[in-house]
């Protein structure tokens, strides 16, 4: 798989100024496909290829990409639901997660997910108040009354009816679920949260104040957020600093406003530019992109955004552009950005 | 002014359960004119569905369409047999849904699929309607368009499917296309592609879109007209510039803040905050009384918790069913049609 093209030194001045919660290292992330024709042939899928970067401390760290760009194995990585098949992942700057490590206990305290769909991700026979005390129960939390309370403090903090312990989740709206889901995630009292896609499958009305919810949470318990969307209004109104994803790889990283107001990224330029906007008046061209993504079993050798990208040359189909810290902050991997 | 191709008067399509009356759509009313693109947008659960179903006539039981007319080129669909609204099916009123696997057959090919709405509408033989159909791939953006006529819907992405089926809708020259959350299920930069596809087909061939939507971000895109729904009833019309720069009704108004602007926020801190709309959408066996978004509204009084208002017209291009506009409220089987 050859040594990773990563640069390290300019993130490590980056650490330096705000500790890093979590640096994901050389990330990678196959899957084995069996070949359609031939049973023994097998295939991989490379859904996650050599990603590295930080999550520092109280931020909220924003992952867009398309479906199947990588960003849900990712997240998955971090909160141990698959083994990554190569790299390492930092938590408070120790080794946790790798290839052949076991996911460390005391981190899936740490660590909590609130998933997307609030349907499929509660089980419907439990009572809610059940529900969100089993993840003290696990880690050996709080015992008796003060389980009681703890449960009832975290029903309140997310806006719901501490007298609603006893009913099941079917008997709640989506947006309650998400809340219920949201305040399982906290009663470990986690320092890291994985949210994929918290907001997708709910009403925009709704989806405004979780959104509200999960900013004011960060606030009160200074908790730190990986944020994983497709939607790009979501993550440029909630995140500090956003990352881009395609094809398994990261193409663009910067902070909120930088990457916003200039994505340097082909991709990430026409990525944004496809977003629609609540506003009529700048209804016009968009730059559109051609085609669709790549499949992620057979990966072209150079950049994977060459064959859909305008400005291509031929140096982009032969040789994996590098990681680089083009502006303080600001990663890309593009050979026509570094130029 | 051009003609109007659709109209609906009071439309009303109501569920009869068990439990009771679900009435999902409750005295609708708009109208289309030619070659014009009408938004229907709202959240789930507010009918625009069963409105775009109901002018379809394919309101699933136990629903029926208890009152009002469709009137389509001066003919009310309403009261057609069933044959005859076949016969509009497809061929003068096109229609493509959300989930286009769902809407695919999956035995038989794309070109197939086209080639037998085509034979089935035009008298054409299938071999005919299956080279007809490889033009009909080349003109939603399809490359290679000979092979994949011969494609099953699962050898297809999202998007490709998509424009089969916006090929299947459009192949008889409708002149209507009814398009529900056509781009819902794609991803952002697929959604910018069909999108641009149906602004394009729509202005060469002339052809009128009834759009439904959640998303307020598309509508602002295609929209020329935008009609806005909650709990079964319309609460505003207006054009796409007087809906986003003055929304009349406080619904709307909560609608537009809660979304996400696309544009660096962080770190302005007085803002980062998204208004929204407190509460949820209610339950439609238990509306409230008066006007249904009164427990969520925030200017509300006394008047809304009692009287359903009727739609009042702010200006030329918008009408708002709200009592601050107006105090005329709407008595029980009157419509709320501002066309009346």
């Amino acid at each position: 798989m050859g040594a990773s093209q990563y640069q390290w030194v300019s993130q490590q001045e980056l650490m330096t100024e705000r500790k890093a919660l979590l640096s994901v290292s050389s990330l990678k992330k196959y899957f084995v496909s069996k070949g359609s024709l031939r049973l023994s042939q097998e295939q991989y899928v490379r859904a996650v290829d050599d990603i590295s970067f930080h999550i520092l401390k109280g931020e909220t760290f924003g992952l867009a990409g398309e479906s199947g760009c990588g960003k849900t194995t990712t997240g998955r990585c971090i909160v141990g639901l698959e083994v990554p098949t190569a790299g390492e992942i930092y938590f408070r700057g120790k080794s946790v997660v790798g290839a052949d490590k076991e996911y460390p206990s005391e981190l899936r305290k740490e660590i909590q997910m609130i998933f997307q769909d609030p349907f499929a991700s509660l089980n419907p026979r439990m009572k809610v108040g059940d529900a969100i005390a089993e993840p003290m129960a696990v880690h050996n939390l709080a015992r008796g009354e003060e389980r009681e309370e703890r449960v009832a403090e975290l029903m309140s903090l997310v806006g719901l009816e501490p007298k609603a312990k006893d009913q099941y989740s079917h008997q709640f709206s989506g947006g309650q679920r998400q809340r219920i889901g949201i305040s399982r995630a906290l009663a470990s009292a986690p320092s890291l949260i994985v949210a994929d896609e918290p907001v997708s499958s709910l009403d925009v009305s709704v989806q405004a104040q979780v959104l509200n919810l999960l900013m004011e949470l960060q606030e009160r318990r200074g908790l730190t957020y990986l944020l994983i969307s497709h939607d790009l209004r979501v993550l440029a109104h909630i995140s500090d600093r956003i990352a881009v994803m395609y094809g398994g790889r990261l193409v663009e990283l910067a902070e909120n406003a930088d990457i916003l107001s200039h994505p340097l990224h082909p991709y990430t330029r026409a990525l944004f530019s496809s977003v629609p906007d609540v506003d009529p008046g700048v209804r016009g061209e968009r730059a559109l992109l051609r085609g669709e993504p790549p499949s992620l079993l057979s990966t072209p050798s150079g950049c994977r955004f060459s064959s859909r990208c305008s400005v291509a040359e031929e140096k982009c189909f032969c040789e994996p552009p590098l990681w680089k810290e083009v502006e303080p902050g600001h990663l890309v991997s593009c050979h026509r950005v570094a130029e | 002014m051009l003609p109007e191709v659709l109209q609906v008067k009071n439309l009303k399509t109501y569920f009869y359960l068990s439990q009771g009356v679900v009435r999902a759509v409750d005295g609708v009313s708009f109208s289309i004119r030619e070659g014009e693109s009408l938004g229907l947008v709202g959240e789930s659960g507010c009918g625009k569905t069963l409105t775009a179903l109901s002018i379809m006539r394919l309101v699933p039981a136990p629903g029926k369409i208890i009152a009002g007319e469709v009137s389509f080129l001066g003919r009310d669909l309403v009261s057609l047999s069933e044959k005859e609204m076949q016969r509009v099916r497809g061929k003068e009123i096109g229609m493509v849904f959300q989930e286009p696997m769902t809407s695919l057959n999956p035995v038989y090919t794309v070109g197939e699929q086209i080639a037998e709405v085509i034979s089935f509408h035009q008298g054409m033989s299938r071999r005919e309607a299956q080279g007809k159909a490889v033009s009909w791939l080349r003109l939603v953006g399809i490359s290679d368009p000979e092979k994949v006529v011969f494609f099953y819907p699962h050898q297809l992405s999202g998007g490709m499917r998509q424009r089969v089926m916006i090929a299947i809708a459009l192949c008889c020259y409708p002149r209507l296309l009814i398009a529900d959350e056509p781009t819902t299920a794609l991803d952002v930069t697929i959604q910018a592609q069909i999108l641009n596809l149906l602004a394009e087909l729509r202005r060469e061939l002339g052809i009128a879109l009834l759009i439904i939507t959640h998303d307020l971000a598309v509508v602002a895109e295609v929209a020329d007209r935008v009609v806005v729904m909650y709990a079964g009833k319309v609460v505003e019309e207006a054009s796409v510039s007087s809906l986003f720069n003055s929304p009349g009704h406080p619904y709307t108004r909560g609608l537009i803040s809660s979304v996400p602007r696309f544009s660096p926020s962080r770190g302005i801190m007085g803002e980062k905050r998204l208004k929204g709309i407190e509460g949820m959408v209610p339950d439609l066996l238990h509306l409230p009384s008066g006007c249904s978004f009164h427990p969520r509204c925030p200017q509300r009084f006394a008047l809304c918790e009692r009287e359903v208002p009727s739609l009042f017209r702010v200006n030329e291009e918008q009408w708002v069913s709200c009592f601050l506009y107006g105090s005329q409220s709407v008595s029980v089987g009157e419509s709320t049609g501002a066309y009346d």
